[in-house]
């Protein structure tokens, strides 16, 4: 104790400095937390949070959740979005950072950086148009040419067994090249001299990609993954309201799209209150196993 | 006690005011706006604060519509817009205790605030606005009820606008007359489908495109109508019984129907992702030759020049109703329609000035008060005249192009468009007169205690599935039975019993 005063007071600027950041999520992360108490009453403007009366039962909301008939498909499609998003998403962006790194002529490999990740700030909405300018049963490119040499069109857009490919792919699209950055910066803090000496031992640039620059990055990538896991039910709300349509609910109707379409609908903030209780529990579990899970490797983040 | 208590500090900052004033000559000083607002009768304009969703009209300072009112009427106009996430910012307002003194509601708004006491009884107001007691008609009255109370004002406005349009010179090429019923509908969209129209020498065109949303604009609209029909999901009454139009044997008829015609290939496959204007996109580009819409999508100038610019000779017409085994209707129209409502805040009794300057201001813009020239057509002299005691437009009316926003009590939607849009007067006399089925839907509520969403959900995916041959029509019943059972729709049909009776529309 009398210790950790004294350190305390032997870096007391320093702690000093820290003192606005914690002011932040006190103010700005925890206090509004209070506010999903509203999941457990039936909320009326009027009234305020404290003042509404309680939901009775209290887990009326909850139960307005679980009872929808679609409760067990959009769950499903959340976790397998999510899931697919994880899996296939997150290879394309170590490995083109992988690219790039290897990539010897400087101004080219700026470029292409560059080049990269600026679909990361076209809105979903600029995204879906170009999607649908190439995909498109009508009047897309590449339907058009399936016609003309298959004689068969592909109804991308509109088909269940497509969809969710048409969402994974156009995420991969937009967050390669973004995603990409923070391995770079990790890949450019593995120290030269390792490649030196592997150089040194006749390996060839395979083997240090496997050896060292994989390695080396590990810790970055199961971060990333714990992070994401964190994010297991968001599914992609903004992506998923523009591009779906009714053909395709059935394997894209998420979470998020349900609470939009039903809140919107009756003015029910308890609800969404209460489904984003039920999502942020979810999550904590995912991050604090997944964690678990990842010390074990020796690789956790706390 | 209180009352008097603030009465004399009233009093007394009014003194310090006077003498301040005196001693200081004249600037202003804050205890002095203090004093007038405790004050009961203040001299300067009154502020009135307006909030409503829409793109946004110019700062006060460009607005000649606003500077025009506040003269008028010795007021100090806040105009606020809202273009986007108007109903959070309205429910800050509302939840923060600063509701704005005139606002719009929807028809969900209007139900969940005059449910929670904030929202002003306008009944007993009424004879304070004798050009809206004058106007609006019961049915208008009626449309800005909750529970049986005048907790709003309709924004008059909006009648039909839907029609089938037609490219004509795909039939003249074809040497096809427009469709007439529904067989003749069919003939024409094979036609176009399979006789190239465009004549390019392949077959990249359909007969129809539309939006595939259940909303009124739903392409297949005029193919129920000519059942007779809404499309499903709406509300008719028919010899004094609610009657839902999913539920409606000929509702499936018309879906067979119209799943042949998918079958048939002669219908955009996208029809069911089109958004916004897309479908209109493809229709201008030569895509398909029949789409339903309104006029404002196809006759509109700016339309016009975007479709002759890429094709010259293109020309879209619209045709009347079809005839089919139903009768002869274009389309549906909601008689509880509405543009939208403005309510006042029931805070605003406390503030009898400024109620009274509000109800003031309504009944000015209000038909036939001066004052609705004024929102409609900006000012007079500048931006239209009078020749022959016709409205005439100046070319200043583009300054104005916002003026929607600020006709807090709407307009007389027929003479007001033709005009507006004097080129189309023709096209919109033609689409409001024609014959449509009426539904209810605006003037019903949701029962409680349900997710409509869920419903309505099931319902039209199951109905897209029939429509696409993904599931056999003859699973109609169990798709009946299921709407019952696990999504209450008899507890709608009560609810709808129970609103339609208050509003007299069965007994």
């Amino acid at each position: 104790m009398a210790k950790a005063i004294k350190s305390i007071r032997r870096y007391q600027a320093l702690y000093l400095m820290l003192l606005p950041g914690l002011a932040y999520y006190a103010v700005y992360r925890y206090a509004p937390m209070w506010g999903s108490v509203i999941a457990f009453k039936d909320f009326n403007i009027v009234d305020g949070i404290w003042s509404s009366p309680w939901a009775n039962p209290w887990y009326k909301h909850f139960a307005y959740f679980y009872n929808s008939p679609y409760f067990g498909q959009i769950l499903a499609n959340t976790f397998l979005i999510s899931l697919y998003k994880i899996v296939w998403g997150m290879p394309p962006g170590i490995i083109l950072a992988m690219l790039i790194y290897e990539v010897r002529h400087a101004r080219f490999k700026k470029w292409i950086q560059t080049v990269s990740y600026l679909p990361h700030f076209l809105s979903w909405v600029i995204i879906y148009g170009m999607v649908f300018a190439f995909l498109s049963e009508t009047n897309g490119i590449v339907n058009r040419w399936l016609k003309d040499y298959i004689f068969h069109t592909v109804p991308f857009l509109t088909s269940t067994d497509w969809f969710r490919t048409i969402l994974v792919g156009s995420e991969i699209w937009q967050s390669a090249g973004w995603s990409a950055i923070i391995y770079l910066a990790a890949l450019a803090g593995i120290d030269p001299t390792l490649y030196e000496a592997a150089r040194c031992d006749g390996a060839g640039r395979l083997r240090m990609l496997w050896h060292i620059s994989l390695p080396g990055i590990r810790s970055v990538i199961v971060l990333l993954l714990i992070l994401k896991l964190g994010h297991i039910l968001d599914a992609g709300f903004d992506q998923i309201y523009i591009m779906y349509n009714v053909h395709v609910y059935p394997v894209s109707d998420i979470i998020d799209t349900w609470v939009f379409r039903v809140g919107l609908e009756q003015l029910n903030f308890s609800l969404g209150a209460a489904v984003g209780l039920f999502k942020s529990l979810i999550g904590l579990l995912l991050v604090v196993s997944a964690n678990r899970i990842a010390r074990r490797w020796g690789e956790g983040v706390w | 006690m209180k009352k008097g208590m603030i009465k004399t500090v009233a009093a007394g900052l009014m003194l310090t005011s006077i003498l301040a004033g005196c001693s200081s000559g004249g600037a202003p000083q804050p205890t002095a706006t203090k004093a007038g607002d405790a004050g009961a009768a203040p001299k300067g304009p009154v502020k009135v604060s307006v909030f409503v969703s829409g793109p946004g009209v110019p700062s006060p300072d460009k607005d000649p519509i606003l500077q025009e009112l506040n003269k008028a009427l010795n007021m100090d106009l806040e105009f606020n817009v809202a273009s986007s996430d108007y109903a959070q910012q309205l429910n800050v307002k509302v939840a923060g205790g600063t509701p704005p003194d005139i606002f719009e509601v929807n028809k969900t708004q209007l139900e969940e605030l005059s449910k929670q006491g904030l929202l002003l009884d306008l009944g007993p107001y009424i004879d304070k606005m004798p050009n809206v007691k004058k106007t609006y008609t019961p049915e208008e009255m009626n449309k800005g009820k909750a529970g049986g109370k005048q907790y709003s004002l309709l924004k008059r406005g909006l009648q039909q606008q839907n029609s089938l349009w037609i490219r004509k010179d795909w039939l003249d090429k074809l040497g096809l007359q427009p469709p007439k019923t529904l067989d003749d509908f069919k003939k024409v969209l094979i036609a176009f489908t399979e006789n190239d129209p465009d004549g390019n020498g392949k077959k990249d065109t359909y007969g129809l495109t539309g939006v595939g949303d259940f909303t009124p604009i739903h392409a297949f609209t005029p193919v129920y109508a000519a059942f007779g029909l809404p499309i499903p999901g709406n509300y008719m009454v028919e010899n004094g019984k609610v009657v839902y139009s999913t539920l409606d044997p000929r509702t499936p008829q018309a879906i067979a129907y119209i799943a042949e015609l998918i079958k048939l290939g002669v219908v955009d496959p996208e029809l069911m992702a089109n958004k916004g204007l897309k479908d209109q996109q493809k229709a201008f580009q030569g895509m398909a030759g029949v789409i339903y819409r309104a006029w404002g999508e196809l006759a509109k100038d700016n339309y016009v020049a975007d479709y002759k610019k890429i094709n010259p000779n293109a020309e879209w017409v619209p045709v009347g109703a079809l005839t089919g085994p139903g009768g002869t209707f274009s389309g549906f129209y909601d008689q509880g329609n509405a543009w939208s409502r403005i309510a006042l805040p029931k805070s605003l009794e406390k503030k009898p000035e400024v109620l009274n300057k509000v109800l003031e201001y309504l009944n000015y813009i209000t038909e036939p008060g001066e004052g609705q020239n004024l929102v409609n057509y900006g000012v007079k002299g500048k931006h239209y005249e009078i020749v022959n005691g016709e409205i005439k437009l100046l070319p200043a009316i583009n300054e104005i192009a916002y003026s929607y926003q600020v006709q807090l009590t709407g307009r007389t939607e027929g003479s007001y468009l033709k005009t507006k849009f004097p080129n189309q007067a023709k096209v919109i006399d033609f689409t409001a007169n024609l014959p449509v089925v009426k539904v209810y839907n605006g003037l019903i509520s949701n029962p409680p205690g349900v997710v409509v969403d869920d419903k309505n959900r099931f319902e039209q995916e199951e109905i897209v599935k029939f429509m696409y041959g993904k599931r056999p029509l003859a699973e109609y019943s169990q798709f009946i039975d299921t709407l019952n059972k696990t999504y209450q729709l008899p507890l709608y049909l009560q609810e709808a019993e129970k609103s339609l009776k208050a509003a007299g529309y069965i007994q």
